[in-house]
C-alpha cells in the first residue's frame, strides 16, 4: 500500500490531464500552448504541496517521510513531463500533422506540392523558419543576413548532443 | 535505500539502452527502449526485494520512472528535434555558420525527407503511381489525433511561433 504522502502525489497526477482539459476549453481557456502548459504544471504543483502538506505523515520529518516527498517530487514531475511530451508531440509534432493533414485530403496528393502547404496555410518552408526560431531563441545560434552561426556558448552543448546522438546510434544520418 | 534501487535499476538502463539501440531493426527503437526499461524495472524490483530487508515499491520506482522519462525525452529529441538537426548540421562545418538557404535546401530537405520514409516504414502512407496517399492504419491514427486536437483545443497550434514572424538577427 502507499503511504499517504505517495497517495497523495498519485492524486495530483491524475489531475494534470484534468487540469490541462480544463484550460483546453470551457469558462477560462488558455490558448497559447506554453502558457498552457506552465500554468497546468504550476497547478498540480500546487495541489500535490497542499496535499502533502495537509496530511499528518510530512509532519514526522523521519527518514521514510523524506524519502517519501522525494518520490512524491518525481511522480508528479514525471506526470508533467510525460503529459507535456505528449502534448507537445499531438499539437506541434511534423509527423503527426503531416498524418493529419494527408487525412484530410480526399485524395492521393503530389508530394511537393501538398508538402509546400500542408497545413492549409502553412507549408514546409514556414516550418523550417519556425524551428529556425525555436533554434535561435536557445541563443545557441544567432543569425546575421543571412547566416547562421554557432554561438561560443553552445560549443559545451554541442559537444554533449554529440554524444547523446553517439549514445542512441544517431550518429549516422537516415537512409543517406 | 529503496531510492538507491531505483538509481542502480536506472544505471542499468543506461548500460543497456546504446547496446538494445544498436540491435534494432528500425531507426526508431522506441519500442526496444521501452520494454528494455519494463525488464528492468521488473529485474530490479525483484533484485531490491530479495536483498533489502524492506523495499518501499514506489520510492523504487518513481526515481526509475522519472530518470527513464527524461531518457526517452532525450532519444526523442535527438531522433526527431529539427532544431537539434539544425544546430548540429550547422556546428558540424568548418567555419560553424550555414547560409540560411544551404541548411534549409542542403538539410532540411533530407529531414524532412526522413519524416516520409517514416510514414511510408510505419505503413501510415504509401506512393501509388508516384503519387502520395493514406493507408488504413495511418487514416485511423489520423483520426485518434484529431480527436485528440478536438478534445485539447489543439486546432491552431501547428506552429511554436507565429507564421508571419521573421527570424530574428543577431
Amino acid at each position: 500500500m502507499p503511504s499517504q504522502i505517495v497517495t497523495a502525489s498519485l492524486v495530483a497526477s491524475a489531475s494534470v490531464p484534468l487540469f490541462l482539459l480544463a484550460l483546453s476549453r470551457g469558462p477560462f481557456p488558455v490558448s497559447e500552448l506554453r502558457k498552457r502548459s506552465r500554468i497546468v504544471g504550476g497547478l498540480a504543483i500546487v495541489l500535490w504541496a497542499g496535499l502533502v502538506l495537509s496530511g499528518d505523515e510530512l509532519w514526522r520529518f523521519d527518514m521514510k517521510a523524506t524519502c517519501d516527498v522525494l518520490a512524491g517530487a518525481f511522480i508528479i514531475l514525471s506526470c508533467i513531463l510525460t503529459t507535456l511530451i505528449v502534448l507537445l508531440l499531438v499539437a506541434a509534432g511534423v509527423s503527426t500533422t503531416l498524418l493529419v493533414s494527408l487525412s484530410q485530403n480526399p485524395g492521393p496528393v503530389e508530394i511537393e506540392a501538398w508538402l509546400a502547404d500542408y497545413g492549409r496555410g502553412f507549408g514546409v518552408k514556414d516550418l523550417f523558419r519556425d524551428r529556425l526560431n525555436l533554434l535561435l531563441g536557445t541563443g545557441a545560434a544567432a543569425l546575421y543576413e543571412s547566416t547562421v552561426v554557432i554561438m561560443p556558448g553552445a560549443r559545451i552543448p554541442v559537444v554533449l548532443l554529440e554524444a547523446a546522438m553517439l549514445y542512441f546510434n544517431f550518429s549516422k544520418p537516415a537512409g543517406r | 535505500m529503496s531510492l538507491l534501487v531505483g538509481l542502480v535499476s536506472f544505471v542499468a538502463l543506461t548500460i543497456v539502452v546504446p547496446v538494445v539501440v544498436r540491435t534494432s531493426q528500425r531507426r526508431n527503437a522506441i519500442g526496444v527502449v521501452m520494454a528494455a526499461a519494463m525488464v528492468i524495472h521488473v529485474a530490479g524490483t525483484f533484485a531490491g526485494a530479495f536483498l533489502l530487508a524492506e523495499l518501499d515499491y514506489w520510492q523504487n520506482a518513481s526515481l526509475y520512472w522519472f530518470a527513464t522519462v527524461i531518457l526517452i525525452f532525450a532519444y526523442g529529441s535527438c531522433y526527431r528535434s529539427l532544431s537539434v538537426l539544425m544546430l548540429l548540421a550547422v556546428s558540424r562545418t568548418a567555419s560553424r555558420t550555414m547560409e540560411v538557404d544551404a541548411l534549409y535546401d542542403g538539410h532540411f530537405g533530407l529531414f524532412m525527407k526522413d519524416r516520409i520514409d517514416a510514414l511510408l516504414e510505419g505503413g501510415r502512407a504509401e506512393f501509388r503511381e508516384g503519387l502520395f496517399v493514406i493507408t488504413r492504419a495511418g487514416r485511423s491514427d489520423a483520426a485518434r489525433l484529431l480527436a485528440a486536437r478536438r478534445v485539447f483545443g489543439l486546432e491552431e497550434s501547428r506552429l511554436y511561433f507565429d507564421k508571419t514572424g521573421s527570424a530574428q538577427s543577431g
